[in-house]
C-alpha cells in the first residue's frame, strides 16, 4: 500500500511539473496554444492531443521513477557509495530513456555526452555531501563517546 | 522493615519473600520496585540446554543472527530469549546503545566509530571486531544515549 502511494504521488508530481513546463515554453516561445514538448516530438503524431496525451503518461512515468528512487536512499543499511550509484544506474538509465521519448534533447553524441557529465557532476556533489556529513556524524558520536 | 539473608543449601535460585501481616499498599509497591530492580539487573540466557543469569553490565553486545538473538559475555554467546526490539525497550539506556535494527552494543565495548572508504558506518569493538550501524541509528544516538 505504501508503495502504491508513493506511486500515485510520484506520478502526479511528474505531470503537474511537466505541465507546468510545458505551459511555460508555450508562453517563452510565444505560441498560440499549448504545445507539449518540441516540434521534433509533436511531428510524430498526427494530433496535438495525442502528443499532449503522450507527453503526460511521460511525465508520470519520470515521476514514478524518481519516487520509487528515493526508497534507495532509505535503505540506510548500504554504504552510501553504494546506494548513489545504485541510485545514479536507475534514475540515469530510466530518465534518459524517457527524456529522449519525449523529445526534450537532439539524440546526438555531444548532447547526451553533455548531458552525462551534468548528471555525473551532480552525483559526485551529492556523494561528496554525503561522506562529509557522515564523517562528521562519526566525529561527534567518538566526542562523545570518550 | 528489616531485611536479611537466609542461607538454605537447597535452594536452587535466590528467592525474595517478603513477610507481612497483610498485604498493604507499601507492601505491594515493595513487591513491584524488587521485581523491577531484577528484571533490570539481570537476563536469562541459554547456555547449551540450562538456563543462566547473567549481570547486564558484563554484558558486551546484543546481535541477531539467522533470526536468533545472542549476547556476548567475554568472547562466549549466549541465546536469549529476547527480541531486539524487547531489549532495547528494557536495557537501560545509559549503558547500552542500539546501532542497527539487529544489534545492541553495551557502550564501554564500543572502541570507536568509524566511516569506511565506501561510506558505511562501522563499530570497532574492543575485542577488535568491527560491525556495522545503520544511519538512522547513528543519528538516534547522536540526539539521545551519549548527550
Amino acid at each position: 500500500m505504501k508503495i502504491f502511494k508513493r506511486i500515485l504521488l510520484g506520478a502526479s508530481l511528474g505531470i503537474n511539473i511537466g505541465l507546468l513546463s510545458a505551459v511555460s515554453f508555450s508562453y517563452a516561445y510565444q505560441l498560440p496554444n499549448l504545445i507539449a514538448s518540441g516540434p521534433t516530438f509533436t511531428g510524430h503524431f498526427r494530433r496535438p492531443l495525442t502528443a499532449l496525451v503522450c507527453s503526460i503518461v511521460l511525465w508520470g512515468l519520470m515521476g514514478i521513477l524518481f519516487a520509487l528512487s528515493g526508497t534507495i536512499f532509505q535503505n540506510d543499511r548500504l554504504s552510501i557509495t553504494r546506494r548513489t550509484i545504485e541510485h545514479f544506474s536507475l534514475t540515469y538509465g530510466g530518465f534518459t530513456i524517457l527524456a529522449i521519448l519525449a523529445g526534450w534533447f537532439p539524440l546526438s553524441l555531444p548532447w547526451v555526452a553533455f548531458y552525462t557529465l551534468i548528471y555525473l557532476l551532480i552525483y559526485l556533489i551529492i556523494w561528496l555531501i554525503s561522506m562529509a556529513q557522515a564523517k562528521k556524524l562519526v566525529h561527534e558520536l567518538n566526542k562523545k563517546l570518550h | 522493615m528489616k531485611v536479611s539473608t537466609k542461607i538454605d543449601q537447597n535452594t536452587q535460585t535466590p528467592n525474595i519473600v517478603i513477610f507481612a501481616k497483610q498485604k498493604t499498599a507499601e507492601i505491594v509497591y515493595l513487591e513491584h520496585e524488587i521485581q523491577s530492580v531484577i528484571n533490570h539487573s539481570r537476563l536469562f540466557v541459554k547456555d547449551q540446554e540450562d538456563y543462566q543469569q547473567i549481570e547486564l553490565p558484563s554484558i558486551d553486545r546484543f546481535y541477531t543472527e539467522e533470526h536468533a538473538v545472542y549476547c556476548q559475555v567475554n568472547g562466549q554467546r549466549y541465546k536469549t530469549q529476547k527480541r531486539i526490539y524487547e531489549l532495547a525497550d528494557f536495557l537501560p539506556e545509559n549503558l547500552f546503545i542500539q546501532i542497527s535494527q539487529s544489534e545492541i552494543i553495551n557502550r564501554h565495548f564500543i572502541q570507536r566509530f568509524q566511516l569506511s572508504k565506501t561510506g558505511a558506518y562501522e563499530v570497532i569493538l574492543r575485542d577488535g571486531q568491527t560491525t556495522f550501524a545503520s544511519r538512522r541509528y547513528m543519528r538516534r544516538i547522536k540526539k539521545e544515549n551519549l548527550s
